[in-house]
């Protein structure tokens, strides 16, 4: 990515302004989530997890939205990429996705990596900044290992 | 959190049977029973009833035949053949497209949401239980599986239990998949059958990509050694393993008829050496 | 007549019942619905006459004409329209060929196409009666055309049994409209009778008159017979479970051959089904 990784600050729910590290980008980045709260965990599914918590790299933000995919009949996947193309995300953090799931992804020009659960939401953004996760491709969208 | 799935692709190898007599060997548990259509373990679990939630799943179309002008748009559209020449909703036809009320030249379609069926909670013995049954005729989308699942993760958050036990439904569709996703280990119970064996490699190759840890379980082995051995051949060849073999024993039908779970009730083999490992495997 | 037979819960013995009554009638066709996974192909010995694809449609966007709008996608209610900020996408398998988004569409940008959702098999049996089945390709979203075009092809016949799927859901819906009687299969275990709750309801809700056999009969469970009783249910048959049998079937095997007290069975079964009709 080019930028200077600094140190991790440890963070609390009280900050409005949430410095993970002083690390500076464009990117959005979208973890899949249980809950609404920074000391929450990650989601175990990608479409119809509760959250999306998206982290702004610009504003060095995280903003919790609620996945609508999740009440879906069918096609939750789709929708819930839909939802994140429409918020501008260029990266996701999921635990694992499915290869139409991820043709989807691929569609958006969003970037898929991959942590492993339980795991903290702040944890997992930790994680894929120090370039601790595997980025999921077509290989391994389809379940090759 | 642990999600265990016990699934079988072919109805009637034992799945629901084997998801009962693992239960007591778990402490902090929540159950989870997806077979929408026959919900059976609440028959020999269920205590008390202490939900019973409809759930709405598709919308469908009302009208109001005081505006209605028997254009007949609606009935030539609708690509189910759902609304009929007079302007009624044919039950169960309904796709819930909603095509039918943006055609309405004068507003007289409104779509409403539709119960599919009910989602219940009960108290057992091991802890609390949620299932779901579907209303005849409906499309069994994985909705309401998925549901129920949600709904026994919430249960474990809020009771602090670590265990989800997940009775699958049979088959190979969209409602397997909801059964499955995000689980740790699924359970794939078949049977030594022409049609076991048929049905087992269906519902393995849907499984398959999810990459979750699979074990399949011979249920009624002794009915045909030489099917058995057809499937453990079929699971070395495709990286599986064959966790346990169950004899055809017909004490276990007669506990499940006494409404007994078959590891506390009259069988020897739960008390075998390879039950014993199984259950070990699987704390 | 047609006969429709299906089970609440899997596994009764529905397609046991099936190919062994198709086998005993001599004037009767068959057709297997279950297409998520069909058995009876495994009982009997025929050849195939045909194979055909049945089809549905699916949207195909011109790019020349898409103007990226998006109300394709926000009127689809199974998400299988997504427009990107460059293309849209097509989840074909998602789609249920419901026309909304051809109609939308502002540019008329979106024509059919045509995609395989899975293969009907037509057949003739080695003593020449017909059979036909259907085979719903793994992940589709919607097996009630399937069953639908396997019936029309095969309804004009006077005779035919309808093996179902297991369940009450769309798909068994769909196999049972235009029976004239249906056969229960069940079984006499607590999940026998409260299973079949459900294809009684799906029953009755059809105006389908129907009676019930008892397979894997012998056990000392008296729930099922008094829930026949008290719902004025009537009995078609019974078939006592045997080691024996359960390995015929293990093998792929018609028990009608190789078991005389089971055939006298399927002959009572068939007399109850058939009374009061005429048959050829």
């Amino acid at each position: 990515m080019g930028a200077q990784i600094m140190e991790c600050v440890p963070i609390t729910e009280m900050e409005v302004e949430i410095i993970i590290n002083q690390r500076s980008g464009n990117l959005k980045i979208a973890i899949c989530a249980d809950s609404n709260i920074l000391d929450g965990m990650g989601s175990k599914r990608y479409a119809r997890s509760d959250y999306f918590a998206i982290y702004d790299e610009k504003t060095l933000q995280f903003t919790f939205i609620k996945n609508e995919a999740k009440k879906e009949s069918s096609g939750a996947g789709n929708k819930a990429t839909k939802i994140l193309g429409d918020h501008g995300v260029h990266v996701l953090l999921a635990p694992k996705v499915g290869p139409k799931a991820f043709d989807m992804l691929k569609a958006f020009d969003i970037e898929v990596y991959q942590y492993e659960t339980p795991a903290k939401i702040k944890d997992i953004l930790d994680g894929y900044i120090k370039g601790r996760f595997p980025e999921i491709t077509q290989a391994s969208a389809q379940g090759h290992q | 959190m642990r999600e265990i799935a016990i699934i079988s692709g072919k109805g009637g190898t034992g799945k629901t049977t084997l998801a009962l007599s693992i239960i007591p060997y778990f402490k902090e548990l929540v159950i989870a029973d997806c077979d929408v259509d026959a919900p059976d373990m609440k028959i020999l679990l269920s205590q008390k009833q202490t939900e019973k939630n409809l759930f709405y799943g598709l919308q469908i179309p009302t009208f109001d035949y005081d505006r209605c002008i028997d254009c007949k748009l609606c009935h030539q559209s609708c690509a189910f053949n759902a609304i009929s020449e007079s302007i009624e909703l044919i039950p169960g036809k309904c796709e819930g497209c909603n095509f039918c009320e943006y055609l309405c030249p004068v507003n007289a379609i409104t779509m409403e949401n539709h119960a599919i069926g009910h989602l219940n909670k009960h108290q057992t013995a091991y802890g609390p239980m949620v299932d779901a049954k579907l209303f005849p005729g409906q499309e069994s989308s994985g909705k309401l599986v998925s549901e129920v699942r949600d709904k026994a993760i919430e249960l474990a958050k809020d009771t602090h239990r670590e265990t989800i036990i997940i009775d699958g439904s049979p088959g190979v569709a969209c409602n397997v998949i909801s059964t499955i996703t995000g689980v740790d280990e699924v359970l794939v119970v078949t049977e030594p059958t022409m049609s076991g064996i048929h049905d087992l490699k269906r519902v393995i190759d849907l499984i398959k990509i999810f990459n979750i840890p699979i074990h399949v379980i011979v249920n009624k082995a002794t009915i045909n050694e030489a099917k058995t051995e057809e499937i453990k051949e079929y699971c070395q060849e495709n990286n599986l393993k064959v966790l346990l073999e169950i004899p055809f024993d017909q004490t276990i039908v007669n506990d499940i008829s006494r409404k007994v779970i078959p590891s506390l009730g009259e069988s020897t083999f739960f008390k075998s050496k390879d039950w014993k490992a199984f259950v070990k495997h699987l704390i | 007549m047609k006969i429709a037979i299906l089970s609440g819960k899997g596994g009764t013995g529905k397609t046991t019942l099936a190919t062994n009554l198709f086998t005993y009638l001599e004037d009767y066709a068959l057709i297997d619905t279950d297409i998520e996974e069909p058995n009876s192909h495994l009982f009997l010995d025929f050849t195939i006459q045909d194979k055909t694809p049945v089809y549905k449609d699916y949207p195909v966007v011109d790019p020349n004409r898409c103007t990226l709008c998006g109300k394709c996608g926000e009127h689809c209610n199974f998400n299988a329209i997504i427009v990107t900020a460059k293309k849209v996408i097509v989840s074909e398998d998602l789609c249920h060929s419901c026309g909304f988004c051809k109609a939308v569409c502002p540019e008329k940008a979106i024509t059919y196409a045509k995609k395989s959702i899975g293969d009907i098999y037509h057949t003739k049996t080695s003593s020449e009666k017909d059979f036909s089945y259907g085979l719903l390709n793994t992940g589709e979203v919607s097996g009630v055309v399937l069953v639908e075009t396997l019936k029309s092809e095969t309804f004009a016949m006077p005779n035919v049994l309808i093996d179902c799927p297991p369940g009450a859901a769309c798909t068994t819906a769909a196999s049972i409209e235009g029976a004239d009687k249906a056969i229960i299969v069940s079984e006499p275990t607590p999940f026998g009778v409260s299973d079949m709750d459900i294809v009684v309801e799906l029953l009755n809700n059809a105006g389908i008159d129907f009676g019930v056999v008892i397979n894997k009969a012998g056990s000392a469970d008296t729930e099922i017979y008094d829930y026949l009783e008290k719902n004025h249910i009537p009995l078609y048959g019974e078939i006592l479970y045997k080691a024996s049998r359960a390995r015929h079937y293990s093998k792929g095997e018609l028990l009608i051959y190789h078991d005389e007290a089971f055939k006298e069975n399927i002959k009572t079964i068939a007399a109850h089904v058939l009374e009061g009709e005429h048959h050829a």
